[in-house]
Parts: C-alpha cells; sequence; structure tokens
C-alpha cells in the first residue's frame, strides 16, 4: 500500500492556472452515489436504492487570497457558471505518477475570507460535471525551453507498471496448441486485448511475454502458443494488461508561457517501444493558461510518450496526463 | 513469408514514427521505413492495414 503526504500533493490545475502557490491549506473531491427512496406501503423501515447516477465535488480550502496575474482570484473571478478543467496529482508531479482530472467543473462557490491580524484567503468549490478521470501523468508540470520527447528523455510511461493495475493469478497453462491459461479470478480481458504474464511455469516455450489473448470465459483465455513441445501444463504467476481497447482521454495544462509563439503537445503511443504512433495532438497554444482535454478510441498500446514542439525561443510550463479507459 | 514481412504491403492509418518521433509514415503512406518486427503488434492494435487484399493476414501467421 502506497501512502502520500501533503508534501507529494504535486498539482492542482484550474484551466491552466497552477493554484498551489495560493499555498493551499486543504483539498478535497468526494464522490457520492445517489440513492432513491424505495419503501412503500406496508413497509416499516426506510429503504434506498442506487440510481445508477454518481456525482464528485472538490473543494479547495485556505488559499491565500492573490489579486496577481494567473493567482487564485484571477482564476476565480469569472463568472460561477464558468466550466472549467481541473486536475490535481496528490502522489506527486512525476511522470508516471496518479493524477485526477474532471470532464468539467463549476466552480459553484468562491469565497474570501478575511480575518482580524491574519492574511485573507480564498476558498472555492466546485460541483463536478460529468466524470472524474484517473489516470498517470506523461508530462510533469517543469519548465521547459526547447523541444522535448519523454521517450528519449528516458521518461516514457510502461502501462505493465501503472500503480493502478490489477494483478491477476494464473491457476494453470496448458500443453496445447494454443496454449489455454486459466486465472484464479475473472480477467475481465476482451479478445484482441494484450497481457503480459510473469512466473508461470511452462516452458518450450515460455508464454512469459507480451501476447494477445481470446477470450474463452470470464476465467480463461488462449494465447497464440504453441506449447505442445513442453513437459507438461504450467502453473502460477501471475498477468497484467498491456493494452486497453476502449480509448482514453489525455489532459494538456499550460500554466507559463513566455516567449515563444506557439506550442504543439503530442501523446505518442507504442506496442513494442520501438514504433511509435500519434495517439493526441492538442490544440497550437499560443498563451497561458490553456487547459485542453481530448479523447481517442481503440486500442491503446503499452508505451505512453508525449512530445512537445515549441516554436521560437522562451519558456513553457506544460502538465499532461492520459487516463485509460 | 520473407516478401510478405515487407512492410510496403501495410499502409498506416495514423502517423508512426521513431522513439525520437522521426516520421516513419504519414497516413496512407506504406510502412516500408517501419521496422519489420513493429508490424504484427501495429496490425493487431489498428495502427496500420494490408496496402491490398493480398496482404491481409491469413491465421494470424503471416509474420
Amino acid at each position: 500500500m502506497a501512502l502520500f503526504g501533503s508534501s507529494q500533493f504535486g498539482v492542482f490545475l484550474v484551466d491552466g492556472y497552477s493554484l498551489l502557490s495560493a499555498k493551499l491549506q486543504g483539498f478535497s473531491h468526494e464522490v457520492e452515489v445517489e440513492l432513491q427512496p424505495s419503501e412503500g406501503l406496508g413497509d416499516l423501515w426506510r429503504a434506498t436504492l442506487p440510481t445508477g447516477m454518481r456525482k464528485a465535488t472538490i473543494t479547495q480550502d485556505g488559499a491565500f487570497f492573490d489579486t496577481t496575474t494567473s493567482g487564485v482570484h484571477d482564476a476565480m473571478k469569472a463568472a460561477p457558471s464558468t466550466v472549467r478543467l481541473v486536475a490535481w496529482a496528490v502522489a506527486g508531479n512525476l511522470i508516471g505518477a496518479l493524477f485526477t482530472a474532471c470532464q468539467g467543473a463549476f466552480s459553484v462557490k468562491y469565497g474570501v475570507l478575511s480575518v482580524s491580524a491574519k492574511l485573507t484567503k480564498a476558498n472555492v468549490a466546485y460541483q463536478v460535471t460529468g466524470q472524474l478521470d484517473e489516470g498517470v501523468i506523461l508530462q510533469s508540470a517543469t519548465p521547459k525551453t526547447v523541444d522535448w520527447n519523454t521517450k528519449t528523455d528516458g521518461a516514457s510511461v510502461d502501462y505493465t507498471v501503472d500503480p493502478t493495475q490489477t494483478v491477476i493469478p494464473i491457476t494453470s497453462a496448458t500443453k496445447a496448441n494454443p496454449c489455454v491459461v486459466t486465472t484464479t479470478v475473472p480477467h475481465g480481458l476482451t479478445t484482441g486485448q494484450k497481457v503480459l504474464p510473469s512466473g508461470n511455469t511452462l516452458a518450450g516455450p515460455s508464454i512469459n511475454s507480451d501476447l494477445a489473448v481470446t477470450v474463452l470465459s470470464t476465467t480463461t483465455f488462449s494465447v497464440a502458443v504453441n506449447t505442445t513441445a513442453s513437459t507438461g501444463a504450467g502453473t502460477g504467476g501471475s498477468l497484467v494488461r498491456s493494452s486497453t481497447v476502449a480509448g482514453g482521454v489525455g489532459y494538456q495544462f499550460v500554466s507559463a508561457f513566455s516567449g515563444f509563439t506557439g506550442f504543439i503537445g503530442k501523446i505518442r503511443s507504442s506496442p513494442d517501444d520501438i514504433t511509435y504512433a500519434d495517439l493526441i495532438t492538442f490544440t497550437n497554444v499560443t498563451t497561458a493558461p490553456a487547459a485542453e482535454r481530448l479523447t481517442v478510441a481503440g486500442t491503446i498500446d503499452r508505451y505512453l510518450a508525449f512530445n512537445g514542439d515549441v516554436t521560437g525561443a522562451g519558456s513553457i510550463t506544460p502538465f499532461v496526463g492520459f487516463k485509460r479507459t | 513469408m520473407t516478401d510478405r514481412l515487407n512492410g510496403t504491403h501495410y499502409r498506416a492509418l495514423v502517423r508512426l514514427s521513431t522513439r525520437a518521433n522521426v516520421t516513419l509514415a504519414e497516413p496512407g503512406e506504406t510502412c516500408a521505413r517501419v521496422p519489420v518486427e513493429s508490424l504484427p503488434m501495429l496490425l493487431a492494435s489498428g495502427k496500420i492495414a494490408p496496402a491490398t487484399a493480398d496482404a491481409a493476414p491469413r491465421d494470424g501467421k503471416e509474420f
């Protein structure tokens, strides 16, 4: 289990405004399941049923009231009905770390609190419209002055080590063509999806490599490996997914931008870490703050990298994350 | 068999590039410059498609 402290709270961006500089004292996001009364005549006790709807809210407390450009007042002085893109990271401002963002948030309450002999503070409450997206950081909020590529910089993201992955135990793998793998718990895979088994004893050849699956049941699937030369069936080990098949959503925030005349950010993916394919290309940015959320359909491969192309000379502070659906 | 590994039998559906972001194929172009070892995985993930019906995969064994 990983625990995180306040010093690891690495990012809080609202429409590209970086509000951590306002020294927040508290932050929360809550997800509620909406329930509907379901009791009727003759019932003695109150009863409820889930409607299937969920609601998310975000609050930030104790920021210093700040009227400078890109300060908290600059971010919040717009009408409360403004829909905003919001992202935060409680586990550090690091490539590969978790981040959370929301599809849209109304800043429904902006309060300025003045207390005798203390600096004035500002609190904001947001009502989220749409879903929360929890993914991984592809580009940390770090100043950049030239073109960059997180892959060649040594910081691409490998989905098989994603902290949100569920490790699925393997019960057995058959001596057969194709090899049939049985999992201890429902695997939740889709035909065509790829997995990375490890620790299974099957040999001749091993199945401990990146493989596409054909789903046979909730706890079995086959892989295109001929294991008939094996001395027997394989046992043990586990697997993680190495691709997803239901698309995803990318977020890009730019909290500082000076000197440059343009910036184009691009998320690329690769199934083998050799050849990369363009996945999401964000709109050209010419000013900050800026924020954009884009969705993509289809297969999302194992490796993700971010590429930043700047025009001219200057400095930029981007933040990019991606959530697999 | 060897001839079927030729990337010219496939076309890119999205821009393909190296790790260093050097373009290997723009959408619609053939995959002649794409590393041969990447072709099966790119095909499986829908990033490339056979350029002709003759290049279509058969029983997943063409590679």
